[in-house]
């Protein structure tokens, strides 16, 4: 029982950690997903859980969100937020479209804590975004 | 990408290998086949793997993912993760699985140990539209130290250097994706593990 296993992991293991057995689908498309959108307004949320210990400097106390065109390098900055779990933050397309119809866009969360220092930017398009290699809106208007 | 697969495929042989070492180590062929006792090994010491997110050793689930679970075998230890959450508010399915073999080069109160791991990370979210699914795995090579203090503690501290693959869909659109480097986000990890089971002789 243990050998097949072994040549199992052996055999098969490797295949699919090669990328040659996709684990489901098959897709030949590298880079960040496109989320199409044609909606008024979009809600953004991401992962944070609050520290249990005492506030100190390196307490987190706000998120400032940006957006910025698809493969641009310059930020805009959409909002600041609160620290709390869990956030989210809805954005409406007036906000980000402006007079486009449409547009591509990645959005991105930093922190700042009490002490006052920012984080870099996480973008939606960095490899460790959910859904897993990232992802950007290809936001149309309705 | 021919050559990223070929890196996928190295190091998944290697995983396995790291995978088939313990369970051979001291147990000959002839040995196992006659003594029905020495066919499986129970590990000496078994523990719960929690990770911190400081000094101030503020407990978080395993990796960010999941229970963690550590088996110790004399120079040799496996570490394993499981996790799954499905919420009906936000209609999002988790599964995390893992396992990690490590091999300590001189256990003590301070083991320096290397070893690989295993992981994979399956996503699902149906609230969004169009809804989305994900998965990400991948081997890496450990590097790290526990420090064990008391019998029944011990602190770790460690690298990862691996490759991981991702799948991701959404609607019509999908897209596979590598990252090889230190970590998947996290350059390291610091951990805490409790062994509450001890069968070392005295």
């Amino acid at each position: 029982m243990r050998r097949m296993v072994t040549l199992i992991a052996v055999a098969v293991l490797p295949l699919i950690l090669g990328g040659c057995i996709p684990p489901f689908g098959s897709s030949d498309k590298t880079g960040p997903l496109e989320i199409p959108v044609q909606r008024t307004d979009l809600t953004i949320g991401w992962d944070y859980s609050p520290r249990r210990v005492t506030q100190s400097g390196s307490t987190v106390e706000r998120f400032k969100l940006y957006y910025r065109d698809r493969k641009s390098t310059d930020w805009t900055l959409v909002a600041t937020i609160r620290a709390r779990e869990n956030p989210v933050f809805m954005i409406s397309a007036d906000a980000v479209l402006g007079a486009h119809q449409t547009r591509k866009l990645e959005f991105g969360v930093s922190t700042v804590t009490a002490a006052g220092t920012e984080s870099r930017i996480h973008a939606s398009t960095d490899f460790e975004a959910r859904p897993h290699g990232g992802w950007y809106v290809h936001w149309s208007r309705p | 990408m021919m050559m990223l697969r070929r890196v996928g495929i190295a190091l998944g042989l290697l995983m396995t290998v790291a995978l088939a070492v313990p369970a051979s180590e001291n147990t000959p062929e002839t040995e196992r086949d006659t003594d029905p006792e020495r066919r499986i090994r129970a590990p000496e010491r078994i523990g719960v793997v929690f990770n911190t997110s400081s000094i101030l050793l503020e407990l978080e689930e395993y990796q960010g993912a999941g229970i963690g679970l550590k088996g110790v075998w004399e120079h040799f230890a496996g570490r394993a993760l499981i996790g799954f959450r499905h919420s009906t508010s936000n209609e999002t399915t988790l599964l995390n699985l893992g396992v990690a073999f490590e091999y300590h080069l001189a256990p003590g109160t301070v083991s320096p140990y290397a070893g690989a791991e295993l992981a994979l990370r399956y996503e699902r979210n149906t609230r969004v539209s169009p809804s989305q699914r994900s998965i990400a795995t991948g081997p890496a090579m450990l590097f790290g130290v526990e420090v064990a203090p008391l019998d029944i503690l011990s602190l770790f501290a460690e690298y990862r250097l691996g490759l991981t693959v991702s799948y991701a869909e959404a609607g019509d659109d999908s897209t596979t994706n590598y990252a090889f480097g230190t970590g998947l986000g996290n350059q390291g990890a610091i951990g805490l593990i409790v062994y509450f089971l001890d069968r070392r002789e005295r």
